[in-house]
């Protein structure tokens, strides 16, 4: 219904501002020097969402606890339904020796922007970029398949009917810089936080007798954690070479409550979030950019610390480039970057298993590697408007004898990737761009190592950008890739379940329309696959090529009218839908109990539909002052089948400006 | 292992110095001056030697008095040192970038511009730095020759990078001429980034995504457009690094850790937007069967019901914990359960 009232609200308003006419504009752009403008007004907003049950009574058979299924009441991923007053400015002035930026939007304490920018000549800069957003979470379904049968896994769900988990996030950044005058040395720091606050869900594993009485047990959790982060370094000339050196310093910490749950051994916390250290020293080279021949070198070390136990990892990553222009017409590039990943834990700990007993159990620390890249470039500009290009990459991984025997990962895997690309312009008002890449990788396998890499890829990328008519730009994009997997890919040593292969696929067309010199449409499809079929191990039998498909069309519709100097329309419409599905193989459909592989395949199951409408208005009103208004449409619909719901979105905001 | 670190290292640094001394770089570097003079530069670009510089007047105060292009440009910072009273900055002028003008000057003399526009269009295109058939890389050495020698350091990695030789420069990016000064608002960064990578843009409309179109993140708080030293030009040495400074609370390290799956994060998200719920690639239990078997066990209703559905609904500390799982068994900590 509200769909009905959306389309003719924008066709109404197209029409209005087709025939408004203001007077007295002020020409603006003679004062560029400096802007100032603000703006004030109040956006109303109202979620309507509704739980769909519709699956559970419409597939048969019906799964015991369909008609529990609570879902999410959400209306999308990212939104904050409450209203609010608004307001924002923009200011900015670029007189030597001072330059001065000044930018706010708020929209409501859980979504705003900042971005402020003071610089003096050279010599200092500082910036602010504060950031607020709200993401909105799910309360996902924990089903009991067998609520008859004493002997399965029960369910203890104590969070039905809470439809607001979310998260708000504030990332803050700060930059400082100083320049010292008449000689390029610099100083800087640079910080960085970022907040998280808010409730989630928190799915675990629980019962009395754990894996004895298995509950799946689904509650509230408390979220309130932050990060900070600061980057402190120096740059300068050294002659020839100029150099940076940086240190960073990241820390995280947590203030929510953990939660602890009662297991016949009494309360045990689970879901620890521990308190993190990490530092990184960043050592850079790089000579004059200005020559034919230029070169640079990275050495960067990570150091983390777990403050809560002695868990310690370190990445050494050793990097350098040079690049040679020996002709206009041809440019190579060689690279070479080396990473080692060591890390380090006790060999044992101690804790309270689920009696109650004190239990030493075995550490495996983390995986330690070593991997090399080596990148050889070249572009080649074979005749005028037309390049040649060709990168050949080799990557080597090796794990480190014990990691990879306690993990199951290859000791050793090599990666070979060449690339083909050609661009070129030669006919008038077309560019087409190709892509071929071919990637092989090659493993050596222990006993019972598994390979989560393709052995083989090939990949097309094909794109095309053409001018029509002066009013008529199209552009077509075309992706495909071929996976193909044949050696150890299941864990635990089974070795007849090695096949597996993918097709992925992306298709774009877009096509823009400036039908007149204000008004201008554009229409684009966008549709995406990626179909696996592969190997799967179901208690130990091979289910050969079971097929997993995902496919989603994205159709978008943007529209920019400026039908007097004074006002511009912008106009969006965006709809998308996206489905998953499982097909397991017949052999899988018959077995014990009344839930088959077939039936479970339900599971994956998922069915989306979103539709965005935003309509976005601008007058310029006489002396300065005008009026906006953002409406924003949104209209959600799950029917996954752990989180079906439905939900809608809407937002208007209504904006005076004033620009002096 | 460590000889062949030790070896890379060496490497690195005989190639570095190696090019610095042989490379050209001549020149007072201790000065906010590039290493080859500007006006030298210049010259080469425009392969006319025998040019020479003839000043702004002839520009702004000749043709471009009030055309947008010269109110834009005034506004800018580098269009404020077009003043003298720069502060002791570089002066930046017309030819600094389009190349000494006196043969322009010669070849228009005497041309009517409501008359003769061809001809002065066409005389600017075969005089100045001809900007639409140069190189990317070349047409970047343009801003280059400037901002090498002064506070453009994130451009360490810019010249062998993944831009430059897919024909993108400077300019493409940040233009010149638009406003008081060239940095990128975030806000507009994506609308940017999608005017070449528009594939990617239909992933942001996907169910699950990072919210890129609400304007809450943009493309360069993950990647350094400019050139890394990283895979994927990622800001930090791997995705584990880059995905924490936001996801700070499943990077570890752990006493128990998921291997080394997640150091690479894209084993199991798609960070771009999927289908699925937290930018998983495929649905439980299905990503997890793709490399690990079911829990042994019969296959009872019962079994079934536990282990074939949402894996995580049990190993809920799927990144890592520091606690050990329930069991009495002394072997099974790891089952990242609590």
């Amino acid at each position: 219904m509200k769909k009905l009232i959306i389309f003719p609200a924008i066709a109404l308003l197209t029409l209005i501002g087709a025939t408004a006419s203001f007077a007295d504009y002020k020409d603006i752009a003679a004062e560029v020097g400096t802007i100032f403008k603000v703006w004030v007004g109040g956006a109303a907003r109202e979620t309507d969402t509704t739980v769909d049950e519709s699956l559970a009574d419409t597939q048969s058979p019906a799964l015991p606890e369909a008609s529990g299924r609570i879902g999410a009441a959400k209306a999308g991923e990212y939104y904050n339904g409450e209203s609010s007053a608004s307001g924002g400015f923009f200011f900015k002035t670029a007189k030597l020796p001072q330059r001065i930026h000044l930018e706010l939007d708020y929209f409501n304490d859980k979504e705003w922007y900042g971005d402020f920018r003071y610089s003096f000549l050279d010599y200092v800069k500082i910036r602010a970029l504060p950031r607020r957003s709200y993401h909105n979470l799910d309360n996902i379904t924990v089903y009991d398949f067998a609520p008859t049968d004493s002997t399965a896994a029960e369910i203890d769900i104590k969070d039905r009917g809470i439809d607001d988990y979310g998260l708000r996030t504030d990332i803050d950044k700060y930059k400082l810089r100083f320049k010292t005058p008449g000689y390029p040395f610099h100083l800087y720091g640079i910080g960085e936080t970022v907040r998280s606050d808010g409730i989630r869900q928190d799915r675990f594993l629980g019962g009395s007798g754990y894996y004895s009485d298995p509950v799946r047990v689904t509650e509230s959790r408390e979220v309130d954690q932050e990060k900070l982060e600061y980057i402190i370094g120096a740059n300068a000339h050294l002659g020839p070479i100029e150099f940076d050196v940086s240190h960073k310093n990241r820390s995280f910490e947590s203030d929510a409550t953990t939660p602890t749950y009662n297991y016949t051994g009494g309360p045990s916390a689970h879901g620890v979030t521990p308190e993190l250290e990490a530092t990184t020293n960043t050592f850079k080279l790089h000579t004059s950019h200005s020559g034919r021949i230029f070169a640079s070198t990275t050495f960067s070390q990570v150091k983390k610390e777990n403050e809560d136990n002695d868990a310690e990892a370190k990445n050494t990553v050793s990097y350098g480039e040079i690049f040679w222009l020996p002709a206009s017409y041809l440019a190579m590039t060689a690279k070479l970057r080396h990473q080692k990943n060591e890390a380090a834990a006790p060999d044992t700990v101690t804790g309270t298993d689920w009696q109650g007993n004190t239990t030493t159990y075995i550490v495996n620390p983390g995986v330690e590697s070593e991997t090399d890249i080596a990148i050889f470039s070249i572009r080649y500009s074979l005749i005028p408007k037309t390049n040649l290009n060709f990168q050949y990459t080799k990557r080597i991984k090796e794990v480190e004898e014990q990691s990879a025997l306690n993990w199951h990962t290859p000791p050793k895997t090599t990666r070979d990737e060449y690339e083909l690309g050609v661009s070129n312009w030669v006919i008038p008002k077309v560019r087409t761009t190709a892509k071929v890449t071919h990637t092989r990788i090659s493993t050596e396998l222990n006993p019972g190592s598994i390979n989560n890499e393709p052995n083989r890829t090939n990949q097309i990328n094909l794109g095309l950008t053409w001018t029509i008519t002066p009013r008529i730009l199209t552009y077509g994009n075309a992706y495909a890739a071929r996976e193909e997997t044949n050696s150890n890919r299941i864990s635990g040593g089974i070795t007849n379940a090695n096949e597996a292969e993918a097709l992925r696929q992306r298709y774009l067309l877009s096509i823009a329309f400036m039908l007149t010199d204000r008004l201008t449409v554009s229409p684009t499809y966008t549709y995406l696959s990626d179909e696996e079929s592969r190997d799967i191990v179901w208690n130990g039998a091979v289910d050969s090529d079971y097929t997993n498909k995902q496919t989603a069309h994205n159709y978008a519709l943007n529209m920019l009218y400026i039908p007097t100097d004074r006002m511009s329309i912008n106009c969006s419409v965006d709809y998308t839908t996206t489905d998953g599905t499982y097909e397991p193989t017949s052999p899988f459909t018959g077995l014990t109990g009344s839930y088959d592989t077939a039936e479970l395949a339900r599971f994956s199951q998922s069915s989306t539909e979103e539709i965005n409408l935003r309509l976005d208005t601008d007058f310029d009103l006489a002396k300065g002052w005008g009026i906006g208004l953002d409406l924003r449409y949104t209209d959600w619909q799950d029917e996954s089948f752990d989180n079906p719901s439905n939900g809608e979105f809407m937002s208007g905001l209504l904006k005076l400006t004033k620009v002096m | 292992m460590n000889l062949r670190t030790s070896l890379v290292k060496g490497v690195l640094l005989c190639v570095l110095l190696a090019t610095a001394f042989t490379g050209g770089c001549t020149g007072n570097l201790k000065e906010d001056n590039p290493i080859i003079p500007i006006r030298e530069y210049e010259k080469m670009l425009l392969g006319k030697l025998t040019s020479d510089y003839v000043g702004n007047a002839n520009c702004l105060k000749g043709c471009h008095t009030h055309d947008k292009l010269a109110l834009d440009f005034k506004s800018s910072t580098m269009g404020d040192q077009l003043e003298q009273s720069s502060h002791g900055m570089q002066i930046v002028d017309c030819e600094s970038c389009h190349g000494p003008g006196s043969e322009l000057m010669d070849e228009i003399a005497g041309l009517d511009v409501n008359k003769n526009s061809q001809e002065i269009i066409e005389a600017h295109r075969n005089n100045l730095i001809d900007y639409n058939n140069l190189p990317a890389g070349a047409l970047s050495l343009i801003c280059l020759k400037c901002h090498t020698t002064n506070a453009t350091f994130n451009i360490h990695n810019w010249n062998s990078g993944v831009h430059v030789f897919n024909g993108v420069s400077c300019s493409n990016c940040h233009p010149i001429h638009a406003g008081a000064d060239l940095i990128t608002p975030p806000r507009a960064v994506p609308g940017l980034c999608f005017s070449c990578h528009i594939e990617l843009k239909a992933q942001f409309s996907l169910p699950s995504h990072h919210p890129i179109k609400e304007g809450k993140m943009s493309c360069v708080d993950c990647h350094e457009p400019h050139g890394s030293a990283n895979p994927k030009q990622l800001h930090e040495v791997d995705e584990k690094e880059t995905c924490g400074r936001c996801h700070a609370e499943k990077t570890g390290p752990f006493i128990f850790e998921h291997g080394d799956v997640t150091d690479k994060c894209s084993t199991c998200h798609s960070p771009h937007g999927s289908i699925n719920n937290n930018l998983l690639k495929l649905r439980e239990p299905f990503l997890c069967r793709q490399c690990h078997p079911r829990h042994a066990s019969n296959d009872t209703l019962a079994a079934k019901s536990m282990f074939n559905t949402r894996c995580t609904d049990c190993h809920s500390m799927i990144h890592g914990s520091d606690t050990p799982g329930a069991s009495t068994v002394p072997t099974s900590g790891g089952a990242l359960t609590r």
